[in-house]
């Protein structure tokens, strides 16, 4: 399959401040792919350029063989990071209201509407105004009025923010359903359970620069996994070695302790068994678990984590 | 047109007249309007406080303490009858009237006079004969059957007795001490059982003679011994200020009058006038300016003012009504689906549709108002009024002049309310366009008294200032060549400044965080956002 989205090189630069250096992305199509990264690391400055409603200082971007993503509007669905929608609206008007902006027909709209509001929990909230609408259900209006009208990709700015764990919830449920029917989805974030359990493929930015790109499994590789193991025995033999390190107490029950620590990727289970059984060492339990994705986010952009300094926004105010 | 700037014209019309606030307003019309028709006559005359003034007169034949209360009665009766002449002019029979005005010939002329054409005769008829129960049975038989009643103001001056205890020949000496409880209400008078307040105190003193015109006394430099004195506590009340010196002051200018001829006949004389008419040009063997024509010329001034201020009110709510949805960010949707041009058009559209239909419904119950008009004194003007709005070009041409300045400025505050979050930055960015709209009016006012002088011309082909300096100019003839380059004018302004305002709204409506300064505005069209 082709690539739906494509990045190359993209800069773009706000005063002396410089939101995207240098950055390129390629998402194929069917594809849900996850843009992480800390906030103020130049995703939303991105998403825009990729959409067309900013321009980049320079590089390459092209969107379902365009140039323009307003030539093929109509079949992108956007929900922006911060979000509102027109509060004196009923819920399905405003959907069907944006839908017809893209393109459908009237009385499609409104039908297809309130068909969405009905498969995804919200029938009865259909000729609700939005202001009499909780935040998570006017939420679940916003993120239904970007694919009213079926578009193939899908672009999410932070679509997780602000929903409670249920709407959290139904938001997978409801791009796993996108994902079914074959669409492109690109999502940002900086939670990285959902680009874990969701994306196929993952780009990680930071200070504007492109960190890593490839699938999670790829980025679960780039570090360690940790091994536990739960003994009675003394297993200071094993702190000894060089390929073992960063050894930590994790629990202690009577005389068992658990512990954990990392090992070299050139120590395989079965050297790690034999040496344990070499210096007396009892295995009650072993386990290795590999890195989370939150744990390679923290590695990867380090130093970035702690300074959300929010540099973008105030480069765009 | 454009399908997606019409679903954003008609997404801001219907959006707008749903809302509860835009149908209170609509509601609010006709009440405001008949508010300020109507009510602060009726407040005038049924909230009107009666004023207690004594007279003192300490002069040697104390005759002048009676011809200021003769004057006084005389300006009342003159009011009343005003009022009376006022309702045979509204509601004469046809068979009396020759287009809006009575028919001379048909009328006795007590009922062709106004207020300033009554005599001490017909005054002193009206007093003396029973007052609004006579003046109503000389002007019956000219009304319609079932005319409303007049309205007639209330004595807003009771003249009262020196309080019984005071002591008249001490008053010459030391007024302020005898008079000061009295006046500041720490004593009271006794009226009809009712305790009321003295407003003010009247004291002619014993030296007081009619002064020469260049005299010092004349001229307000006189002393205590020989001026009229008005005590009161603080400044005259308007109902006083307005009667009280004027009625003094026509006792001693008569006295003065009768003294010299020797022969009170003399006042009828210093009553005559020179008979005159006032002729316009305009019908082939010229015809009498009537009052009609007088509303004729101020009708489009005063509607030109309205014109802005309506605008302004319009404006505020484009202004407002953009901020909210860039401040809820839906903004970014929409632009995502259409161009920000698009986006900018079908909101002037749609915006300026909503403003029509105001507009609209303000003239349509404008006019109703007129039609139902009764039992006020405004009632004399509502079928001349309904007359213009008919039969002279104001009502198109405001029509023309409202879309051209709507278009004019909404362009701008469309583009500013595109940089806003807050009300408060609506408040900042809308200042200088503000004192824009507020400086077009009085400019406008001070030509318009002149409507085909050089200043009205040059100014009807000014950008921002044409559309209501040809507003004002609505029935006076404007010249052709004026209508069609003052619309071309700002016609070619209204294309340049949305062409402008498309360049910085496109900028505008992603830019975030705080209003910018005229600078970094530069500065941001300078790089394209």
């Amino acid at each position: 399959m082709g690539a739906v989205v494509s990045l190359s090189n993209i800069h773009k630069q706000y005063g002396n401040h410089v939101a995207v250096d240098d950055l390129s992305m390629q998402v194929e199509a069917g594809q849900v792919y996850g843009f992480l990264g800390p906030n103020g690391a130049g995703k939303t400055t991105s998403i825009r350029i990729l959409l067309g409603i900013i321009d980049q200082d320079s590089g390459q971007r092209e969107i379902m063989g365009h140039s323009r993503a307003f030539d093929v509007a109509r079949r992108i669905g956007y929900l922006p990071e911060e979000r509102g929608l027109y509060k004196n609206m009923s819920a399905e008007r405003v959907i069907a209201y944006l839908g017809r902006l893209k393109g459908m027909d009237g009385k499609a709209a409104i039908n297809r509407a309130r068909i969405l509001l009905d498969r995804y929990g919200l029938g009865d909230a259909a000729k609700k105004k939005v202001k009499q609408l909780s935040k998570g259900m006017a939420q679940k209006v916003q993120v239904l009025s970007t694919f009213v009208h079926d578009p193939d990709l899908l672009v999410l700015d932070e679509p997780f923010s602000g929903l409670d764990p249920v709407n959290q919830q139904i938001l997978e449920q409801l791009l796993s359903d996108m994902r079914e029917e074959g669409k492109t989805i690109i999502f940002s974030t900086h939670v990285m359970q959902h680009a874990e359990r969701l994306c196929d493929r993952i780009g990680l930015i930071a200070r504007g620069r492109d960190v890593f790109s490839g699938t999670v499994r790829e980025a679960k590789r780039l570090l360690t996994p940790h091994i536990h193991l739960r003994t009675a025995q003394d297993i200071t033999p094993l702190k000894q070695l060089s390929v073992i390190s960063d050894v930590t107490e994790v629990n202690r029950e009577d005389t068992m302790i658990e512990w954990r620590f990392e090992a070299d990727k050139s120590l395989t289970v079965e050297r790690l068994v034999e040496l344990c059984a070499k210096n007396g060492i009892g295995i009650d339990h072993f386990a290795m678990i590999e890195p989370s994705l939150h744990e390679v986010f923290v590695h990867l952009v380090g130093q970035d984590t702690r300074q959300e300094t929010g540099a973008e926004r105030e480069a765009l105010s | 047109m454009n399908k997606a700037i019409y679903l954003v014209a008609r997404h801001e019309f219907l959006e707008t007249v749903r809302t509860k606030s835009f149908i209170f307003s609509l509601a609010l019309i006709p009440a405001l309007l008949a508010l300020g028709l109507f009510v602060p006559g009726w407040l005038a005359s049924s909230t009107a406080v009666t004023r207690n003034v004594v007279i003192v007169d300490m002069t040697d034949n104390g005759t002048y303490g009676d011809r200021v209360a003769q004057e006084l009665e005389r300006a009342y009766a003159r009011k009343a009858l005003a009022s009376v002449t006022a309702h045979v002019r509204a509601y004469a029979l046809p068979d009396y009237k020759i287009d809006q005005s009575l028919d001379a010939e048909k009328l006795p002329s007590l009922l062709l006079k106004r207020h300033n054409d009554f005599t001490d005769r017909d005054a002193d008829a009206f007093l003396q004969n029973g007052g609004l129960t006579w003046a109503m049975a000389i002007a019956m038989p000219f009304l319609r059957p079932g005319s409303p009643p007049p309205t007639i103001e209330s004595k807003s001056i009771r003249l009262v007795d020196l309080p019984h205890n005071m002591d008249k020949a001490g008053l010459a000496d030391d007024p302020a001490s005898l008079l000061r409880p009295w006046l500041n209400g720490d004593r009271k008078l006794v009226i009809s059982g009712t305790e009321e307040r003295l407003h003010a105190a009247v004291i002619i003193p014993r030296g007081t003679n009619p002064a020469a015109p260049d005299s010092l006394g004349a001229l307000g430099y006189g002393s205590m011994a020989d001026s009229v004195q008005i005590w009161s506590d603080g400044p005259l009340s308007d109902s006083l200020s307005s009667r009280l010196p004027s009625a003094i002051d026509a006792a001693f200018r008569k006295d003065a009058l009768v003294a010299a001829a020797g022969n009170p006949e003399i006042l009828d004389h210093a009553g005559y006038r020179a008979p005159m008419l006032e002729l316009d040009i305009s019908a082939p063997e010229g015809r009498e300016v009537t009052p009609a024509d007088m509303i004729a010329r101020a009708l489009p001034r005063i509607l030109s003012f309205m014109l802005i201020y309506f605008l302004y009110i319009n404006m505020y709510m484009l202004m407002s009504n953009t901020m909210e949805e860039k401040a809820n960010r839906i903004i970014e949707v929409l632009v995502n689906s259409i161009t920000p041009n698009q986006l900018m058009v079908g909101k002037l559209l749609g915006s300026s549709l909503v403003a029509l239909t105001m507009f609209s419904f303000t003239v349509v119950t404008f006019m109703a108002i007129m039609l139902l008009a009764g039992g006020s004194m405004f009632v004399e003007f509502s079928g001349v009024i309904l007359g213009l709005l008919v039969n002279t070009p104001i009502l198109p041409a405001m029509l023309v002049y409202f879309v051209l300045g709507y278009f004019l400025f909404a362009g701008i505050f469309l583009t500013l309310g595109a940089f806003c979050e807050t009300a408060k930055d609506v408040q900042n960015l809308s200042t200088p366009v503000t004192l824009l709209m507020l400086v077009v009016p009085l400019v406008v006012w001070a030509f318009a008294d002149d409507p085909s002088g050089s200043g009205a011309r040059i100014l009807s082909w000014l950008p921002f200032f044409g559309p209501f300096m040809m507003m004002a100019r609505a029935t006076s003839d404007p010249q052709v060549a004026d209508i069609a380059g003052s619309i071309a004018v700002q016609i070619l302004t209204i294309g340049g400044l949305l062409w402008a305002s498309g360049k910085v709204f496109r900028i505008a409506v992603l830019f975030t965080g705080k209003a910018p300064k005229i600078g970094q505005l530069i500065r941001l069209l300078r790089t394209g956002g």
